[in-house]
């Protein structure tokens, strides 16, 4: 992304333009950032541009940080520090030296603070940038690489062991290695499969109480996220027409509280599970009136929860 | 209070170069008047008036005494007067002083004294307004109200007209035409033609008119213009002129309207400050945006 990117999207919101030298100057200050650039920078950063404000955080290391590589301080409306905010956040996805696993933190925090502009997409700012950030979520882990051992859980899943060493198979060489691994997905598969046909879903009276339990269940047993899961599909599949059902976050959030214990509640540690820490603590999000479908919802859940299960 | 005294209190205070450009007096009047907290501000402290969102920008164009500051002062006096505009209340400015100037302008011409205090030529024009409305959204207005010398200035000076930073960030730009003039002989008529022909051919020819911006047509001291032969001479010669804005301009204004700017309780004027301080814009996002919804249009 070359500065004439950057200086489209911040002249777009100026009566006067900056010049090249300085937005020049502002991406290269944005791109030492990115070498403290950790999931809490990228997630307050994140939320600090949906809802349009200016983290105290942000502007004050990228005025250090500018005063110290231009020994010049420089006056700018917050409007340009919220697009320096989702420009830093986007090229800390972009970054060559960070892990795909990174990668697909950064951009799930992108969806998912995104429901806070639910009802007012027009008000987003750089929505091109948003866009092109949230392709990352979806990249299937790749199957193919010989990376690392495969989890405990993929191996209970086809071998009654505790370890690998114990089953006398010589998981570094490569080609035996991707047979387990396709063997353990199948597994794995079969296993998801009879957990959702299986799944208690009677026992809650209202669709927006199934499938937060359903997926947070998923969450908690299986190595779902190797498998290729459109969210959904399973909805749609598990709770028929009750998906287009319609209420209100806050009624979503009253039904939910009240239907289940607060043991059955998952405790999220992400910033950017809106919706989950909602439901367990009740907070103010601001979107408590916005209108939520079954199969809506469940998405983006689907996707705070997947983000939950990367921090792990 | 000497400049030198004030640049070594600010240095004191802060460092910033912004700041310090605050006592930067080249202006064309003294600099001791200019000085006011809360005046009104130039062209070039606009990036400054910006928050977290970009103000709409509203720019008065007219000749000297076409009534452009009455206009201001009458939408002011109302704003202070707690009159809603939208369901938007007035909360804040940082130009009271500006504005006030323009009040005591209108005075002075409701008492029909001698004309002889308008907006001086590089005086600050740039006025903004901060409103709410009852459900706590803000809006931000700003206004560039510039003394009428500038604008024919702007007829023969391309310097000057490619100089002006606020015709081509306009939103919403208000054409001034004193009707009173605009009915007298056919020589004032013709001059206001040909005055606002050439400004405007400028203005096109140097790229100065945004595509998105809306102008407007405001014929002020109608209340001059008395009888069946004034009106008449009014609308007609107000047709032949909109023909001429839209020649140029490639299209017809988004609307006329013919005011007693002195007059407060004018139904048109509060109409047109409705229209300036209506806070909707045209807003278009990407379907993409709305990440869940895409995803299950795909899956349909």
């Amino acid at each position: 992304m070359g500065n004439d990117d950057l200086m489209c999207a911040i002249n777009a919101h100026l009566f006067i333009p900056l010049d090249g030298k300085i937005i020049e100057r502002l991406q290269n200050n944005v791109m030492q950032l990115l070498l403290e650039a950790d999931i809490n920078m990228v997630e307050d950063c994140t939320y600090s541009f949906f809802m349009n404000v200016v983290s105290p955080d942000f502007r004050n290391s990228f005025d250090m940080n500018y005063q110290k590589l231009y020994k010049d301080s420089l006056f700018l409306p917050d409007i340009v520090y919220v697009i320096l905010e989702i420009f830093f956040v986007r090229k800390c996805i972009e970054a060559d030296d960070i892990s795909a696993n990174v990668r697909r933190k950064y951009s799930c925090v992108v969806r998912n603070f995104a429901v806070l502009l639910k009802g007012r997409w027009s008000n987003l700012k750089c929505s091109d940038w948003v866009i092109g950030m949230y392709k990352y979520s979806n990249v299937d882990i790749d199957k193919s690489k010989h990376t690392g051992t495969p989890s405990q859980s993929f191996l209970n899943s086809i071998l009654p062991y505790d370890n690998w060493d114990d089953t006398g198979l010589d998981i570094s060489n490569i080609n035996i290695f991707r047979q387990i691994h396709d063997l353990c997905i199948v597994a794995t598969k079969n296993h998801f499969n009879n957990f959702i046909n299986s799944f208690a879903f009677s026992k809650y009276s209202s669709p927006f109480v199934r499938v937060y339990m359903l997926f947070c269940k998923m969450m908690n047993n299986y190595d779902w996220k190797y498998l290729s899961i459109e969210p959904p599909k399973i909805i749609i599949s598990t709770m028929g027409k009750a998906s287009t059902e319609k209420k209100k976050f806050r009624r979503i959030v009253d039904i939910i509280r009240n239907e289940l214990n607060s043991d059955d509640l998952y405790k999220p540690t992400m910033k950017s599970s809106v919706l989950l820490r909602k439901i367990f603590s009740n907070y103010h999000c601001g979107i408590e009136e916005c209108m939520f479908s079954v199969l809506e919802f469940g998405i983006y859940l689907y996707y705070e929860l997947l983000l939950e299960s990367y921090n792990d | 209070m000497e400049e030198e005294q004030i640049n070594n209190i600010l240095n004191k205070l802060e460092g910033s170069s912004v700041v310090a450009s605050a006592v930067n007096t080249t202006n064309d009047f003294n600099s001791n008047d200019r000085f006011f907290f809360c005046d009104a501000k130039t062209q070039s402290e606009l990036n400054e008036l910006i928050g977290e969102n970009k103000p709409k920008l509203v720019v008065l164009v007219g000749f000297a005494g076409y009534g452009k500051s009455t206009f201001v002062g009458s939408l002011y006096q109302q704003l202070i007067s707690n009159h809603s505009y939208n369901n938007y209340c007035f909360v804040d400015s940082d130009t009271y002083v500006g504005f006030e100037r323009r009040v005591f302008l209108r005075r002075i011409n409701n008492s029909n004294v001698s004309d002889t205090k308008r907006n001086v030529l590089g005086e600050n024009d740039v006025l903004n307004i901060k409103l709410r409305s009852n459900k706590g959204e803000m809006q931000h207005v700003i206004i560039s109200d510039k003394a009428g010398e500038t604008y024919s200035r702007y007829i023969s000076s391309d310097n000057d007209v490619s100089n002006d930073m606020v015709i081509n960030n306009a939103d919403i730009i208000l054409f001034f035409i004193d009707a009173e003039l605009l009915c007298g002989s056919l020589a004032n008529y013709n001059l206001i033609s040909e005055k606002y022909k050439n400004i405007l051919k400028r203005f096109i020819a140097l790229g100065k008119l945004k595509e998105t911006a809306s102008y407007i047509l405001v014929f002020t001291k109608i209340d001059k213009l008395n009888g069946e032969d004034y009106k008449m001479k009014l609308t007609t010669r107000r047709d032949n002129l909109s023909i001429v804005f839209k020649d140029i301009i490639g299209s017809g204004p988004d609307d006329i309207y013919e005011v007693n700017s002195k007059k407060i309780e004018d139904v048109r004027l509060n109409e047109l400050f409705c229209k300036v301080l209506d806070p909707n814009r045209s807003s278009i996002y990407s379907r993409e945006i709305d990440w869940v919804k895409n995803d299950i249009e795909t899956l349909i």
